[in-house]
């Protein structure tokens, strides 16, 4: 067993300090908490990742986090914490405490401590040469499990660490600062994006749906003391880079039509829906890892600001109607690896949203103040639609007119008049 | 006193710069990488469908203010429709484009718009040379802009859509 232990130097760090451990999950999945301090069992993490990449990678946490700490490594609990408190190998007779109460912050053998000092125990080693018998009546329970945990007797029991449901990160802002713009306001929500993303990332997920509120301070003329977005994105997200421009190119939008009233109190963002993602390792020698995520942070972006409607793959589907020979989705894994072509004759490269009557003058085709003379007619085929829905039959033909140009006409069967369908641009 | 540079040596030097290309059945020089290339004429769509048919591996986004392209026509042709996102941008056509280059992942940007005016289409001139992109610009008529780097022309054969060069930037 191998444990680091890392001591938290801010004193307001207990609302931290969950989410800081959450976020530590990524490295290891055996971590908990206690006062102050984060404890990660990493022994078993060591085959993936080196001392030194795991120290980087907390220190990384701990700016992320904006927080200082200072980090102990140990083969237990009790050793990680005291090494982390006194920096240094070999402990003083003081680290007797946090071995009798690994946990939690307590002064309960501050007296014993102080007299075995003044009877020349400097350091915590030299504890262990006292006879065990004595240890209960001179130091009480503490002392004897300090004893204990000391010379590996006891095992320490792990407390129940449990990530809260909800991700949400907030950021209240000091009362002297006055922000009405939301450009200083992006570099605070940027550091809590990357705070909820890394607490989900931890839990194998990415953002599918998120939130952003802003709290504005409560004058009596302000309307709207809460402005509220919410954001569901076309593929999971799983970077800043990818949810940053998202979030600010709809709230800068918003903002521009209506500005807040008041200076902002705090700032919320939130994870409403997160969607499991597969553990991914970088690949160094192929980069379709990171083309696929940017590519979904460039249709998240495009789909945020267009809709869901205006951007999208086609996908082929069996009909011989032009208007039902494909759909509109955004999941490359729904076709078909072989796609059959029908045996039909060329399409068209443009179609019309819906066919416009033409006027027929003897060899040309008139279209509002466009006119064609047809030079040739090819291709001509019948499609007629299903009779359970609305029975259709047109007779489809290419059109040559003066000029180069091709027209994809048909005849309504049954009215007889010509309509333009598409052009073979 | 400095040597004058002959024309040829001064186009030699030139040459120094000129741009990547991606080979195009029915044009030589192909079409530039990270550059922007106008085509106008019958048979433009035809034509950049060839395009993209003999380079089905290449990722495409394709943007128009109102999309009227048949995707069942790509189809046909042997466009691999996986590889083609379409984006219907209306007014935002500019942002659409200048996204997907940013994005750094499309090598091939085809725009449908009757005009783009200079300023925005100098913004997309210089994010396809960051991007490397092959950027095709499909216009109903010829335009005379100068960040565009390629100008055809195409007219319809019967051996298929020929291409002229009315424009290239060294």
């Amino acid at each position: 067993m191998k444990i680091i232990a890392v001591l938290l130097k801010n004193e307001s760090c207990d609302d931290v300090l969950p989410r800081l451990a959450e976020a530590c999950l990524r490295l290891s999945p055996q971590v908990a908490v206690g006062d102050r301090c984060l404890f990660i069992e990493i022994g078993k993490s060591l085959r993936i990742y080196s001392d030194q990449t795991l120290l980087l990678r907390l220190q990384s946490l701990l700016r992320r986090f904006s927080v200082t700490g200072q980090i102990g490594i140990g083969d237990d609990i009790p050793t990680a914490r005291a090494r982390a408190f006194f920096q240094n190998q070999r402990l003083p007779i003081e680290a007797l405490q946090i071995y009798a109460t690994p946990f939690r912050v307590s002064d309960s053998l501050s007296k014993p401590i102080l007299n075995l000092k003044r009877l020349g125990l400097q350091f915590l080693d030299e504890f262990s040469s006292l006879p065990m018998a004595s240890l209960a009546s001179r130091f009480g329970k503490d002392g004897v499990y300090a004893r204990h945990y000391l010379d590996h007797v006891r095992e320490i029991a792990w407390p129940y660490f449990q990530p809260k449901e909800q991700i949400s990160e907030s950021e209240t802002l000091n009362e002297g600062a006055i922000i009405r713009e939301f450009e200083p306001l992006l570099f605070l929500l940027k550091k809590n994006v990357d705070r909820a993303l890394l607490r989900l990332f931890s839990q194998g997920k990415q953002a599918l749906e998120v939130r952003v509120r802003i709290h504005l301070d409560k004058y009596s003329t302000v309307q709207e003391p809460l402005r509220e977005w919410n954001f569901e994105f076309a593929f999971p997200q799983g970077s800043v880079i990818g949810v940053l421009p998202i979030l600010r190119e709809r709230i800068e939008r918003d903002l521009q039509r209506k500005p807040f009233e008041s200076p902002v109190e705090k700032i919320e963002f939130e994870i409403l829906n997160g969607v499991v993602s597969q553990g991914r390792q970088k690949d160094f020698f192929n980069k379709k890892e990171e083309e696929s995520e940017s590519f979904n942070a460039v249709v998240s972006r495009l789909t945020e600001k267009l809709g869901f409607d205006h951007v999208f793959l086609a996908q082929p589907i069996e009909s011989y109607f032009p208007d039902q020979s494909w759909r509109k989705t955004l999941d490359a894994h729904s076709f078909a690896k072989e796609v059959e072509k029908p045996p039909l004759l060329p399409r068209p490269l443009r179609l019309l949203k819906k066919p416009q009557k033409l006027v027929r003058i003897d060899s040309y085709f008139v279209l509002r103040e466009r006119k064609w003379r047809i030079t040739e007619i090819k291709d001509v085929e019948r499609l007629s639609g299903a009779w359970w829905m609305s029975e259709v039959e047109r007779e489809y033909f290419r059109a040559e007119v003066a000029g180069g140009e091709e027209l994809w006409i048909f005849q309504d069967s049954v009215t007889k008049d010509f309509y333009l369908h598409g052009i073979f641009d | 006193m400095k040597e004058a540079y002959s024309l040829e040596q001064l186009k030699s030097l030139m040459r120094v710069t000129e741009k990547e290309s991606v080979t195009c059945p029915g044009l030589e020089m192909g079409l530039p990488k990270g550059a922007i290339t106008e085509i106008s004429g019958a048979g433009k769509t035809e034509f950049v469908i060839q395009f993209l048919a003999s380079h089905r591996h290449l990722r495409v986004a394709w943007i128009e203010e109102s999309l009227s392209v048949f995707p069942f026509g790509f189809l046909q042709r042997d466009i691999d429709l996986e590889k083609v996102l379409f984006i219907e941008a209306g007014a935002s056509l500019v942002w659409s484009a200048l996204q997907v280059l940013k994005a750094q992942v499309f090598p091939v940007l085809v725009l449908y718009a009757e005009d783009i005016d200079l300023r925005n289409l100098r913004r997309i001139q210089v994010l396809s040379e960051r991007s490397g992109a092959v950027v095709i610009w499909l216009t109903p008529k010829v335009q005379s802009h100068w960040p565009t780097h390629l100008r055809l022309q195409t007219n319809k054969t019967p051996q298929g859509v020929e291409a002229h060069i009315l424009k290239q930037r060294f």
